[in-house]
């Protein structure tokens, strides 16, 4: 009974095989008309990733190409897998946004070999040959969110003085590390500031106990700030528990700062509860990494260096530099305030209110 | 007769007897296949209401399948089951104990830690809202287990077997139950105990509850069953509704399809033989032995109260207890220190076969060829490999000769019945080709045949010149089967009895003393 | 009256049509893995053309090696009715060893790898001691296992990528004979050789036996500690050599490398029939487990699903696997 088994499953094992061969010689010449630019996202954990793929998305169906997407979920080695796969449905080019940016040098080096334009958004590769990369300087970012509440301190006290916690994320994020290491460095510019500095691996839950905690610990805490908005509605929770969350300029307001520029804070900046945030793009990313491969690339030619400019967008103009793996644009990180909250280019109001992805 | 027409000529001689009569439950062709197999072959049986009937069988006759299908465990390949007249079809365990039918095993499901009353009510709390009502599942459980002399508050933990055993029947019989299947009942009961149960069942009988009473033990199918069944290789091979005419040499007949030699071992003196096991100094839990020689193909039963020290020893010699101090020698060599572990036993030719298979004995998911193969693996072996052709011819010779009954060496052991499972024990450690063979309780749970064959086999042995401990608590088992008894007492050997006073009577009164 | 009446076996005439089927039945469910294996490969090949082709089934290949050294080494304490969670774990963390051995302590890239292999043999091997010498309870203690060295792998990293690989340690991730990648041949290789280290040797046997029934195992001569510590000790050194082939194929070694894989690695065996309970499985039924997983992964990367719903797909698929085979053990067990 057992031989029997074993047989058959043999057989069966030989079967599908013999199918996949056979199916394979078939559809060799399949359809080269079709124009496929696919995106391999890092998560859709995050309202900012999923509007990165919506603009993608939008770009790419916009131009009556066929657009497909994958969520690798932060995982490094599945999105590697997901590239690898992608690679055979012949892609006209891939946009993506990369979980780690030495690990995906061995399948950006891949696609190099198939002849195959990448561009790159949000996390900038460490190596190989990207046609285009549109980031943010995450570094930056942190420098300037630190600058913001510095000077708010400094309008507070007459010097930059103070206690100021910093809920970061998880530091096996690039990008995250990144935020943190430009506000560590701002902030040890300043002695007479208390810098008080917790891990929350980027996580609402762990964000709200922190900022509890600190407050219990520190009732005097004049500043706290997040490295993404989403995780951030966890600090705003704690200060309402706390009966801390007062308009800008009102009696024991806690100045409030973060990165990103999604709705959330959009409305918050409004409001007056928040005091500024450090804003990035990531519609401008996909819209201009689809509109370099499209005019340059997929004709075989280097993407240009010099200003790119859009009025479109609200930081209006750019820079296409030469960066460690080919053309970069670094799209200046801005600042959003109470003063320019309601201008219609921020991509918080662009992702809500025009294209209707709701923001919960 | 409940007005279905009956084809099959052994049923209707049995129907014809019980015409008229009300029927609790009835068995209708019923079979059960294996693949090729066939473990059950059209087998009928009508059960009277309120009477004790006896299912008899050798192991593997098809006793337990067939149980196994009246309480719902397993479906039968064809055939029907009806429960007063009514046709149950395609039953779960669930709803035959919703229809009255419970098999009480021989492993009591009973919880140690929580008391009498409770494990009676188990599942069946009183309850409302969701919350025990105490006081009623108190007064209920009180109002049941008068008249059987169990404390409700006890912990069942704290009940002796037959305690145990009536606390099982009178749970089936709380649940609802109307037909009760009591499998091998008296196992491991003392004497007086199983007289108490029975009188418990006549009780609950005249209260009008069926049993149906598995049995080895003609006596016992003699002294309280009304009615009975004998299975023999999956078909039934005959039953009576007078039991009192009936003589236990018949039931033998029935049983085993021939007259039952009953085995007796010549008994001789091995004064002349060469020491072939020498034991010194052996200290242990429960032993404290100073010597003990055992001739060339001498057989010794080791029997005593437990905790005596016969089991005990018995371990401690092939390693599984573990001992402080002793030594074994061979042939009259030096001795050493006693094996710590049953790989360093079974490497000296120390061979030891638990009393209880199924908790040490066989490993029940490989086929009756990895069994057999177990022991004897690293000897056999080349480089760790598996010498699969010596392997095999060496499985098929035990497996002929244990007389195993299963389709072929490569069946699955649990799927065996105990008897059989335990000729594969019995063919593993033989594989070792020890030099001295301990059995502990080797025919325990096993039917009479069986056991008839089990102890010709370790007979034939000894003639080979190996010597075997026989340790047992079954006086009428050390009678035939051994050249020497030794009574444990405290650790040591009080007494060693030889030649014709190896008797019942005496064994008995040695041992309980 | 006397009535003992004795009867011959009555004639077989039903059932033979039944047995046929039954048997019709065992034996669909028996190899219910590859059947639905060769049903999804048929099924993604409709909603994607490029689903069968050569090109595809090498990357499938590709990458079932090492969730397939994963699910080889995950499967050896199932077998003896342990576990192993530290598995995954153990890929990252000695693979981040071996690749620092080449990179600071400069040893030549070959010599680095055995020692990051060798590590993880280690680990192995002390979680066999510690579950049978110290008898702690094998998922606690591999749990904690597990974060000790994810903990580590996050110290030693610092938080950033190691990328400073040697070309020869990169090489087995990247070559390709005609097309055809090379390092599917490690899982063929280890495969083959697990496999006959269960069917043909006595450790094999005592494997299955230990797992089936210790107690038995024990009584029957066989060394019950010795054979879990042993196979504790294969799983760590497949886990390394699974550590190896993951940093070798994408040139990096992230700060929590290989975590990912950890459900993944143990629904793969426990999906190709490796009974949680021990004593029951076999290779082939692991590499049906780990090509059902690794064909749902790359058919849902490939197949216009909107990615929201991908997750919940390949969930719904895995539990369909699962339960057939649920409803095997149920009706053929």
């Amino acid at each position: 009974m057992g031989n029997e088994f074993r047989m058959n499953r043999r057989q069966v094992l030989a079967g599908g095989l013999a199918l996949g061969v056979s199916a394979a010689t078939g559809r060799a010449a399949f359809a080269q008309d079709r124009m496929f630019l696919p995106f391999s996202n890092k998560s859709l954990d995050y309202y900012f990733f999923v509007i990165e793929e919506e603009a993608v998305k939008r770009a790419v169906e916009g131009r009556k190409w066929s657009f497909q997407s994958t969520n690798a979920n932060f995982d490094n080695t599945k999105q590697l897998e997901q590239w690898q796969s992608l690679m055979l449905s012949q892609p006209v080019g891939l946009v993506a946004d990369p979980i780690d940016s030495q690990a995906i040098v061995s399948a950006i080096r891949r696609y190099n070999q198939k002849k195959i334009p990448v561009a790159i958004i949000d996390t900038p590769a460490d190596g190989g040959d990207v046609a285009i990369t549109v980031s943010f300087d995450n570094h930056l970012g942190g420098v300037m969110a630190a600058r913001e509440i510095i000077d708010r301190l400094t309008k507070k006290y007459g010097s930059p003085r103070g206690k100021v916690l910093n809920c970061y994320g998880a530091l096996a994020s690039v990008a995250w590390r990144q935020r943190k290491e430009g506000m560590d460095e701002e902030f040890a510019k300043h002695p007479d500031i208390t810098y008080i500095s917790r891990p929350t691996e980027g996580q609402l839950d762990q964000m709200l106990s922190v900022t509890l905690a600190t407050l219990s610990e520190h009732p005097d805490l004049d500043a706290v700030h997040a490295p993404s908005d989403s995780p951030a509605r966890g600090i705003a929770t704690a200060l309402q528990q706390k009966g801390r969350w007062k308009k800008a300029g009102e009696e024991g307001h806690v100045i409030f700062v973060t990165i990103d520029g999604e709705p959330v804070a959009v409305k918050l900046l409004q409001e007056g509860y928040m005091d500024a945030c450090v804003s990035q793009d990531p519609i401008a990313y996909g819209e201009i990494a689809v509109e370099m491969l499209e005019k340059h690339s997929m004709k075989g030619e280097a993407v240009p260096l010099g200003a790119y400019e859009n009025k479109k967008y609200f930081w209006e103009k750019g820079e296409i530099v030469e960066g460690a793996t080919g053309p970069t644009l670094i799209i200046p990180p801005f600042i959003i305030n109470g003063d320019n909250a309601s201008d219609k280019r921020h991509w918080g109001y662009v992702a809500e209110q025009e294209w209707g992805v709701p923001y919960t | 007769m409940t007005g279905q027409t009956m084809k099959h000529e052994a049923t209707d001689a049995i129907t014809d007897v019980g015409s008229g009569t009300d029927f609790a439950l009835r068995v209708e062709n019923v079979s059960k296949s294996y693949g090729a197999f066939y473990a059950l072959r059209s087998v009928s049986l009508n059960i009277r209401r309120g009477s004790i009937h006896g299912l008899l069988g050798e192991n593997g006759a098809g006793k337990s399948t067939l149980v196994g299908i009246i309480s719902g465990q397993r479906t039968p390949s064809s055939g029907a089951i009806y429960l007063d007249g009514k046709e149950v079809a395609n039953a779960d365990v669930r709803a035959m104990e919703e229809a009255g039918v419970f098999l009480v095993t021989q492993e009591p499901m009973i919880i140690d830690h929580i008391s009498a009353a409770e494990n009676l009510m188990l599942g069946i709390w009183p309850s409302s809202g969701g919350f025990v009502r105490w006081g009623r599942l108190k007064a209920d459980a009180a109002r049941m287990l008068k008249g059987s002399g169990i404390d409700p508050d006890v912990n069942a933990g704290r009940l002796n077997a037959v305690a145990r055993r009536k606390l099982n029947i009178l749970r089936a019989m709380f649940s609802g139950g109307k037909v009760i299947i009591l499998d091998e009942p008296t196992a491991a009961l003392t004497v007086p105990d199983r007289r108490q149960l029975f009188d418990f069942m006549r009780q609950l009988k005249n209260d009008g509850v069926t049993f149906i009473f598995i049995s080895h033990y003609n006596d016992e199918i003699l002294e309280i069953c009304d009615a009975v069944s004998v299975l023999r290789d999956g078909s039934l091979a005959g039953g009576s509704e007078d039991v009192a005419s009936l003589t236990s040499e018949q039931l033998s007949e029935l049983v085993l399809g021939r007259g039952l030699v009953l085995f007796q071992r010549e008994r001789r003196t091995f004064a002349s033989e060469p020491v072939a096991v020498s034991l010194r100094n052996v200290v242990a839990h429960h032993v404290d032995l100073d010597e003990l020689d055992i001739r060339r193909g001498e057989i010794v039963g080791f029997t005593g109260l437990p905790g005596a020290g016969a089991k005990e020893l018995a371990r401690a010699i092939f390693g599984l207890n573990a001992a402080r101090s002793g030594t074994i020698g061979f042939a009259g060599d030096a001795g050493q220190s006693l094996p710590r572990h049953p790989q360093a036993a079974f490497d000296r030719g120390i061979a030891y076969l638990s009393d209880d298979r199924r908790k040490d004995g066989v490993v029940g998911h490989l086929s009756i060829a990895e069994n057999i193969a177990l022991s004897s693996l690293g000897r056999r072996a080349s480089f760790g490999f598996v010498q699969r052709g010596q392997e095999a011819s060496l499985c098929d010779g035990y497996f002929a000769s244990m007389g195993i009954r299963a389709p072929n060496a490569e069946a699955v052991v649990n799927t065996l019945s105990g008897g059989n499972q335990q000729k594969v024990c019995l063919g593993r450690v033989l594989a070792t080709e020890p030099r001295l063979l301990i059995l502990d309780e080797p025919t325990r749970g096993i039917d009479v045949g069986v056991k008839q064959d089990v102890l010709r086999i370790i007979d034939g042995l000894s003639k080979t010149g190996v010597s075997v401990i026989i340790v047992s608590t079954d006086t009428d088992e050390l009678v035939r089967a051994v050249d020497r008894v030794c009574v444990f007492r405290h650790g040591a050997i009080h007494e060693a009895v030889t030649g014709d006073d190896i008797a019942t009577e005496n064994l008995r009164r040695l041992a309980q003393a | 009256m006397s009535t003992v009446m004795t009867t011959t076996a009555p004639k077989e005439t039903t059932g033979q049509t039944n047995v046929g089927m039954h048997k019709v039945v065992g034996w669909i469910l028996h190899n219910v893995v590859w059947i639905w294996l060769v049903a999804l490969i048929l099924g993604f090949g409709m909603f994607n053309e490029f689903f069968l082709t050569v090109m595809n089934m090498q990357n499938i290949m590709v990458q079932a090696t090492v969730l397939g050294m994963l699910g080889l080494a995950v499967a050896l304490p199932l077998l003896v009715a342990e576990i192993d969670l530290s598995i995954p774990a153990n890929l990252g963390f000695s693979s981040a060893i071996g690749a620092l051995a080449y990179s600071d302590w400069g040893m030549p890239w070959f010599l680095a790898m055995l020692v990051g292999v060798g590590v993880a043999t280690l680990i192995g091997f002390f979680n066999g001691l510690c579950i049978t010498k110290l008898r702690m309870v094998s998922l606690i203690q591999t749990l904690s296992m597990m974060i000790i060295l994810q903990g580590a792998l996050l110290a030693l990293t610092q938080g950033k990528t190691l990328t400073n690989l040697s070309d020869g340690y990169v090489w087995i991730g990247q070559a390709s004979i005609d097309g055809w990648p090379v390092m599917p041949l490690i899982l063929v290789l280890a495969l083959g050789l697990v496999g006959i280290l269960l069917k043909m040797t006595v450790l094999g046997r005592s494997i299955y036996a230990v797992g089936g029934n210790p107690l038995a195992s024990n009584s029957a001569g066989i060394r019950v500690d010795r054979v879990k510590i042993i196979t504790y000790t294969i799983a760590g050194f497949l886990a390394g050599v699974a550590g190896f082939l993951l940093a070798s194929w994408q040139m990096a070694i992230t700060s929590n490398q290989g975590s990912s894989y950890l459900l993944y690695a143990i629904a793969a065996p426990i999906i190709g029939g490796v009974s949680v309970f021990g004593g029951r499985g076999n290779v082939v039924g692991i590499l049906g487990g780990v090509l059902l997983l690794t064909v749902i992964q790359v058919g849902l990367a490939i197949t216009n699903v909107p990615s929201f719903y991908v997750g919940m797909i390949g969930g719904f698929m895995i539990f369909i696997a699962v339960a057939i085979d649920a409803i095997r053990v149920r009706y053929f067990a």
